[in-house]
């Protein structure tokens, strides 16, 4: 009897060890995971400023003009290495850092408002195709003549004139005071399928030209290797690419979206379109994070002409000193 | 025999499971304390974001702040002397001198600020951010820290 009630008694024990024992593994691995995931959180976040870090120095490359000519700072050809320069103890760093100027400029413009692509030094081009307008039924011919006002232009219906003034410039740094640069203006105006072709080497400043348009935006081929789903294309030919260039593109009757895309003979070339993409992954332990950061470049030709003031014709400024003598007024 | 087994069971459980528990709330504690050091750090690049460079340095005399170099100082320094952190001042975030506790009891937040010095002024600074909290029962845990540089 006494066996029986030792057998149970240690039956018993047994069990309520048992018991204990799965509720201290589990307490064990709630708390276990919880150190983990702090762990975890820790090293994210540690990964996730070398990171930033990395951002915050190509940023400032980018506007400070100090890129290197590759464009890349470190590529991730080096992954695996941490930066030498940052986090001395190398618990943490970024392991890829490129700056990355892509691709063809596109974007949006406001009726008579102007937008600067800057293609940079790096990427010789002789020729590009601009191309504006998305929209449906449209009349795409402007009748010949003189060009009607813009109550008149919108209740045609047509998709907006196009002036693109060309800022040429030669080989070395922009300078606004070089004598050497070349400002030519050429209208584009819709002609439907005629004209398309803008020789700049033929072209005296501000003088029409005819840009191909059609009524829908059903994809075409338009020139060799490229096809457009926009209402309206011209081709300048002829740049040299001996030569930099500025474009300022100014829709006008309109808002247009627009894309370029620039050709050095007959291939298609990437030039930076005025925004720079900045792409750093960073590695704390085993941790890594990447963050992508796009930034507007300044400092390069563009930032030149903040303060120009340019124009088809003669600018007349006209000073009044506060508090002395009254200037002589327009017209000198 | 029984009773022996389930006692010393009984201990050793109870033993491990408030270590664990220790453990575990340390962690949870810990990933708190990291968060609001990341506020700090966050406040730091708004604030940098909103002035300019040279009163994000040095700040201002009218209105009156401090920029993130002549805000430090030893006050509450426990990592790195001197010292700063991100604070409201008085409705605004803004550099103040030394460290600063976090709402983990015995924990401290602090900023040192090592600027670039191949320029003058520096055009940018590394920025280290250490924060951690002292074990219950005294004795100072390990701190953690992490970098950054702001330009």
């Amino acid at each position: 009897m006494n066996n029986q009630r030792g057998f149970v008694s240690l039956f018993t024990a047994i069990m309520l060890s048992l018991l204990l024992l799965v509720i201290t593994v589990s307490m064990i691995s709630l708390e276990v995971l919880q150190l983990r995931k702090s762990e975890d959180s820790e090293q994210t976040m540690r990964a996730y400023y070398a990171a930033e870090a990395g951002i915050e120095d190509a940023t400032a490359k980018v506007l400070n003009g100090t890129w290197t000519p590759a464009m890349g700072d470190r590529t991730c050809a080096t992954s695996g290495a941490r930066n030498p320069t940052y986090d001395t103890t190398g618990a943490a760093g970024w392991t890829c850092q490129q700056i990355i100027f892509s691709g063809n400029p596109t974007g949006n413009v406001e009726a008579d408002a102007a937008k600067t692509i800057d293609p940079g030094t790096g990427v010789a081009y002789n020729r590009v195709v601009i191309e504006w307008n998305q929209a449906g039924g449209l009349n795409p011919t402007v009748p010949a003549g003189g060009m009607p006002n813009a109550a008149a232009y919108a209740a045609g219906g047509y998709p907006p004139v196009m002036e693109a003034a060309i800022v040429q410039y030669p080989n070395g740094l922009f300078n606004s005071l070089n004598p050497a640069l070349q400002l030519t203006n050429a209208v584009i105006v819709p002609r439907g399928a005629a004209g398309g072709v803008v020789d700049y080497s033929q072209t005296p400043t501000g003088q029409q030209f005819s840009g191909n348009c059609r009524a829908t935006t059903a994809p075409r081929a338009i020139v060799s290797g490229l096809n457009s789903v926009y209402n309206c294309y011209a081709e300048i030919t002829n740049l040299n690419p001996a030569n930099h260039y500025l474009f300022r593109l100014r829709p006008r009757y309109g808002a247009t979206s627009y894309k370029m895309t620039f050709f050095s003979g007959a291939s298609i070339v990437s030039v930076p379109d005025g925004t720079a993409t900045i792409d750093v992954t960073a590695m704390a332990g085993q941790t890594s994070r990447r963050v992508i950061s796009k930034v507007p470049m300044t400092g390069g030709a563009a930032s030149g002409l903040n303060y120009v003031m340019y124009s088809d014709n003669d600018v007349c400024k006209n000073f009044d000193v506060i508090g002395g003598l009254p200037g002589p007024g327009c017209p000198y | 025999m029984a009773l022996a087994i389930l006692s010393s069971v009984l201990l050793s459980s109870t033993v491990i499971a408030t270590r664990a528990s220790t453990l575990g709330q340390v962690a949870a504690e810990r990933t708190r304390l990291a968060g609001e050091a990341q506020e700090h750090v966050e406040s730091m690049h708004g604030f940098r974001d909103n002035h300019t460079w040279a009163e994000f340095l040095d700040g201002q005399t009218s209105p009156s702040y401090q920029g993130v170099l002549s805000a430090r100082s030893s006050i509450g320094c426990r990592v790195t002397s001197p010292c700063m952190h991100m604070g409201l001042n008085p409705a605004s975030h803004l550099p103040l001198g030394g460290g600063v506790a976090g709402s983990v009891p015995a924990s401290y937040i602090e900023i040192a600020i090592d600027p670039d010095p191949a320029s003058t002024p520096p055009q940018f600074v590394d920025v280290t951010v250490s924060y951690g909290f002292d074990n219950r029962g005294g004795g100072g845990a390990k701190y953690r820290a992490y970098q950054d540089a702001v330009y």
